[in-house]
C-alpha cells in the first residue's frame, strides 16, 4: 500500500524485511495531516520484521515535514521494530537532516541512522 | 532596498501555498544559469522556501498588508533573500525574532537544530516543528536578520558564495 499526495510519493515494498522508500518533494502545508494517518494504516505490517525507510530518493522536504517523521520514529522505538534510516551521503541537505536525526536517536535501541 | 544592489528576482505574492511551486522554479532556474553548484542551490531553495512558508502560515491578511515580497538579490559574493510580510499577531513576529536572535548568538546553529528535534521528539506536535529559522541557519549556512517595522516583518537570509 503506497501514499501518494501531490509531489510526495512513499512506498511499501513488503517482504522478509519489509522497505518504505520516501520518492520525489514533500512541500504541503500540513504534511502530517497525510503522513501520519498513512503510516498509522500500514503499522500492522511494520511490526514483527525488519524494517528500512529509504530517503535517498526524496529531493525536498520542508520543515514541517520533519514532525511525523519523529512520530514514526517514536512509533517504531516504542514497537520494538529494527529500523535503519538511510539517506543520500552525496547529498549535503540530506547529510545535514538525518546526522541531525542520528544524533537523537542514539538512545534508541531499536533505529539506526546511516548514510549510503 | 538598496539601489547599488541588483534585484535578480523580485515576486509580489498573494498568501496561498501553490506560490512556493513558482518560488521553487524562478530560483532555481536562475541560480542554474548562473552555473552555481547543486548544493548551494538546493540550499538557496530551501531558505526561500521556508521563509515564503513562513510568511504566508503567519502573516496578516488584512487588506493592505497581505502581500508578501520575496526579493532575491546576489552580489559581490553573496546571495541574500528577503520575505516581507504583514504581521497578524504581534506574538508571531516575537516568536521570529526569539529564534532568529538565538541563531545570531550561537557559533553552533546545528545544536539548536538538535535541541527543537529533541524538544519534538519529547513532544510531538502535528503539523508544527518551528524548525525552519534553525535549518536555514544549519542546513543552509545562512546569517539571518529582521526587521520589525510599521507591522511589517522583513527577514533577511544572507549567505557567501
Amino acid at each position: 500500500m503506497n501514499l501518494k499526495d501531490s509531489n510526495l510519493e512513499i512506498t511499501l515494498q513488503e517482504g522478509p524485511k519489509n522497505i518504505v522508500a520516501w520518492i520525489g518533494k514533500s512541500e504541503a502545508r500540513d504534511p502530517s495531516s497525510v503522513i501520519i494517518p498513512y503510516f498509522k494504516q500500514i503499522f500492522n505490517k511494520l511490526k514483527g520484521k525488519e524494517l528500512e525507510i529509504k530517503f535517498e530518493q526524496l529531493k525536498y522536504m520542508n520543515s514541517s515535514t520533519v514532525p511525523p517523521i519523529i512520530q514514526l520514529i517514536k512509533d517504531l522505538e516504542e514497537n520494538s521494530v529494527t529500523s535503519t534510516i538511510t539517506y543520500d551521503k552525496n547529498s549535503k541537505w540530506q547529510v545535514a537532516s538525518f546526522k541531525a536525526l542520528e544524533t537523537i536517536v542514539r538512545t534508541m535501541d531499536h533505529i539506526t541512522v546511516k548514510g549510503v | 532596498m538598496n539601489d547599488n544592489k541588483e534585484v535578480k528576482i523580485h515576486l509580489s505574492i498573494k498568501p496561498t501555498w501553490s506560490i512556493l511551486k513558482e518560488v521553487h522554479e524562478k530560483t532555481e532556474t536562475f541560480l542554474k544559469n548562473k552555473n552555481f553548484k547543486i548544493d548551494f542551490i538546493e540550499a538557496t531553495i530551501m531558505c526561500g522556501a521556508e521563509l515564503v512558508e513562513n510568511a504566508i502560515k503567519y502573516g496578516s491578511e488584512d487588506e493592505g498588508h497581505s502581500i508578501i515580497t520575496f526579493d532575491l538579490t546576489t552580489h559581490e559574493g553573496e546571495v541574500v533573500i528577503t520575505v516581507t510580510n504583514g504581521i497578524k499577531d504581534e506574538k508571531d513576529a516575537l516568536n521570529v525574532k526569539t529564534h532568529i536572535d538565538k541563531v545570531k548568538r550561537t557559533d553552533d546553529p546545528g545544536k539548536l537544530y538538535t535541541e527543537r528535534l529533541m524538544e519534538l521528539m519529547e513532544n510531538p506536535k502535528p503539523g508544527v516543528s518551528q524548525l525552519g529559522l534553525y535549518r536555514i541557519a544549519y542546513e543552509g549556512e545562512f546569517k539571518l536578520d529582521y526587521i520589525f517595522k510599521n507591522k511589517l516583518l522583513s527577514v533577511i537570509a544572507q549567505r557567501k558564495y
